[in-house]
């Protein structure tokens, strides 16, 4: 990343854009849910140019996760999104699992267990991000509609794990809680009833003319612009790209079951939109097929009873797909019981960084809709800060431990 | 005539220009109308919505709070906008004949009020719009200045179909030859005697609906106070008292759009007694909310583009079609 283009964003980029209109979004704004900061360059309504900085919620994952072992690091995986929290605890444990070769040994239970869980998410989260994008175009009844529905979906993620947002279900070697098979009837009269309430809302969705009119060729990303961002996820699925981490580099059940990447060409909000309530209906019927395949497995375990200790040296890449694209862990272990390095890569930092290109040209109206479009999430993109020493003009990478030790001793000075 | 007569005329005046149809009356109704929307809208969402006494609630909570005026703006033009909103919304409701004390004041207003009814409350129907653009210009904020651009392209959009529509039914008293035909009064009297002016006129009556809407920024018009777009466009600088204010001049122009309505197009109060005619004609007024809280929760917001077109093609045509028929039926 450019940062020096970045760093005083109000300043004006070029000598042309002079006599613009510049109009901040954020870093609190009503249009963004979590920090972000927008420099929208606007000649009347129409967008020039765009700057965007993000890393107002950088919390130091990965620096944390080398200071813990391989099992509380689960729980710091977890809360790195809110909303995807399964897929990153799946994906640690599944990197974990990967590094100490017992990936393959895994209970079919538990792979099953993983993969419903896996689905459930992104339902409620694509739901999330059909109110969203409803609300950023000011539609709030659908927006009211759409997350009163996700919250059936909240209350059978709570029936299943205990939880609501961090399940905590994940170990390594296996899954904490079992979904006895007694629950999966009850299980199945919920899904089919989130069933009719998903086509309700794509109904109400897709069918309305204003909706129609507002997303319709906005925002729209061609298949090679596509390819050269390198977005990913239903992003880069509208655009024409048939790329689906769940295919692609299959891990769970994923490869067992039938199911279908949902492609639409077009490349709008529209085709975005489209995109995701098709998956909607592919992740019921995931569901659906995984709850047959947990009837009907024969054994009751679901975890490993020995883990093998960790050898030093190794390294492995795990990739899964979170509703918002693929999802990459890449560890490397020492001699020690925490790993030497957890790299994370989130699906928003490529899609974020695609936005500004996206905006160029339209409405300022357009705007929320066309960065709501992307799905962003700030929490789990932002990992380190740059710092800009104005009296020199020179750049430099800071982690948040460096920052606070500055700060404490200023205070001190203060102090004393 | 006496001179108790004159005292308890002027009286009546006051009563008029203070109690009902004007200020306390105006706002304490608007409130309620304000809520009733609120309400609607939040038990099609499958939300609770607010209590009733939200609309006191945030007005007590309003003029509790400090006041403050940033840097940037034009003081003077800052204060001016909000009091404009506010006189041009009050204004249209003091025109109204829907009276507790009958219609009997021979005042200087009154005889002001014999003529151009209609006309004038097309000029006051800008005042709110002109108001928001001073005050928005006027906060040095670059929301409240696409939001104030915003609203001058909505009013010059809005006001042809609006004039059109809303005076069809004074074209057509005129070919009748009806003395005053642009009073309130008289198309009072002319619907209750005959059928409602909305079906007589129902392409003008839908014209004029959603030229209100545009006007009270009710979706799918919001775009002078998109939220997520422009924060809350003219408005986002102002708290306070002034905040208060603008609150007090919306919940006015509930009541005087929907009134507007209601007169012109729905009967008004009727030839009924006293009391009856204002709950006739309040009870219509709620009906006109209803309806509008029913177009505001089941729709979307327009882009200005697209909205400008919208309003500058199909709602003036709409606002074309009634009075087309009536010269072409009329032989004029």
């Amino acid at each position: 990343m450019n940062s020096k283009k970045y760093d005083n964003l109000m300043e004006i980029p070029d000598l042309k854009f002079k006599r613009l209109l510049t109009i901040p979004i954020g870093p609190f704004h009503p249009a963004l849910i979590e920090p972000a900061f927008l420099t929208l360059h606007c000649d009347g309504e129409t967008i020039k140019d765009v700057n965007i900085k993000v890393g107002f919620s950088h919390r130091s994952v990965q620096y944390i996760m080398e200071k813990r072992n391989y099992n509380r690091n689960i729980f710091i995986a977890e809360r790195v999104c809110g909303i995807c929290s399964n897929h990153h605890a799946t994906s640690y444990t599944g990197c974990v699992e990967r590094l100490l070769e017992i990936e393959s040994e895994i209970p079919d239970r538990a792979r099953y267990i993983r993969t419903i869980i896996l689905e459930l998410e992104r339902l409620h989260s694509h739901l999330l991000w059909i109110g969203i994008a409803a609300d950023l175009i000011g539609f709030e009844t659908l927006f009211m509609h759409s997350w009163r529905d996700r919250e059936i979906i909240m209350d059978l993620l709570e029936l299943i794990s205990g939880n609501r947002v961090n399940y905590g279900m994940q170990k390594i070697g296996g899954v904490r809680r079992d979904i006895p098979n007694e629950l999966i009837p009850k299980i199945r009269r919920v899904t089919s009833g989130v069933r009719k309430a998903i086509e309700n809302i794509s109904s109400q969705a897709l069918s309305d003319r204003i909706v129609e009119s507002r997303f319709k060729n906005i925002g729209v990303i061609t298949d090679k612009d596509a390819q050269k961002l390198g977005v990913v996820g239903p992003v880069a699925r509208a655009s024409g790209l048939n790329i689906d981490s769940r295919k692609d580099s299959p891990i769970l059940a994923y490869d067992e079951l039938d199911w279908q990447i949902c492609i639409q060409k077009e490349g709008d909000v529209s085709a975005r939109l489209i995109v995701r309530v098709q998956e909607l209906y592919e992740s019921l019927s995931i569901i659906d097929q995984s709850l047959d395949k947990l009837h009907d497995s024969s054994s009751k375990e679901i975890a490993l009873e020995n883990i093998p200790s960790m050898g030093s040296g190794l390294e492995a890449l795990f990739k899964s797909e979170p509703p918002r694209g693929e999802l990459v862990y890449h560890i490397i272990t020492n001699e020690t019981s925490c790993p030497e390095r957890v790299r994370i890569r989130t699906p928003s930092l490529i899609n974020n960084n695609a936005v500004p290109s996206m905006l160029k040209g339209y409405s300022l109206a357009d705007a929320p809709i066309i960065f709501g479009s992307v799905d962003p999430c700030f929490s789990c993109t932002d990992r380190v800060i740059f710092v800009k020493d104005i009296n020199k003009n020179r750049t430099k990478q800071l982690s948040l431990r460096e920052l606070a030790r500055k700060k404490r001793k200023k205070f001190r000075r203060f102090i004393l | 005539m006496s001179e108790i007569e004159i005292i308890i005329d002027i009286i009546f005046l006051i009563f008029d220009i203070l109690i009902f149809p004007g200020l306390i009356g105006a706002i304490f109704f608007g409130g309620i109308m304000s809520w009733f929307n609120r309400k609607v809208i939040a038990r099609f969402q499958s939300r609770r919505g607010p209590p009733f006494s939200q609309s006191w609630s945030d007005l007590i909570k309003l003029f509790s709070k400090e006041q403050i005026v940033p840097v940037t703006a034009n003081r003077f033009y800052f204060y001016l906008g909000p009091l404009i909103a506010l006189t041009g919304a009050y204004m249209v409701c003091l025109l109204f004949p829907i009276r507790f004390l009958g219609n009997s004041f021979l005042s200087s207003l009154g005889e002001l009020l014999e003529y151009g009814d209609i006309v004038l409350v097309i000029t006051f129907l800008l005042f709110p719009a002109i108001g928001l653009i001073i005050g928005g210009t006027a906060s040095g904020n670059p929301f409240s200045s696409v939001g104030a651009s915003r609203e001058g392209s909505m009013i010059i959009a809005v006001e042809l179909p609006l004039a059109l529509a809303l005076l069809t039914p004074s074209l057509y008293l005129m070919h009748q030859n009806v003395l005053g035909a642009f009073n309130f009064a008289t198309i009072e009297e002319v619907q209750a005697n005959s059928a409602w002016f909305l079906f007589k006129f129902p392409f003008a009556g839908v014209a004029v609906l959603i030229c209100l809407i545009v006007k009270l920024g009710i979706r799918p018009f919001d775009m002078v106070e998109a939220r997520q777009e422009i924060i809350d466009g003219p408005l986002t600088e102002y708290s306070g008292a002034l905040l208060g204010l603008i609150i007090i001049t919306k919940y006015i122009m509930w009541f005087a759009f929907s009134g507007l309505l209601t007169l012109i197009f729905l009967g008004g109060g009727g030839n009924l007694q006293a009391p009856l005619n204002i709950i006739a004609f309040l009870i219509k007024s709620f009906g006109v909310v209803f309806v509008i809280s029913l177009i505001d929760a089941i729709s979307p917001r327009f882009r200005i583009d697209q909205a400008f077109k919208i309003i500058l093609t199909s709602v003036v045509i709409l606002a074309l079609v009634d009075p087309f028929i009536l010269i072409v039926t009329s032989n004029i």
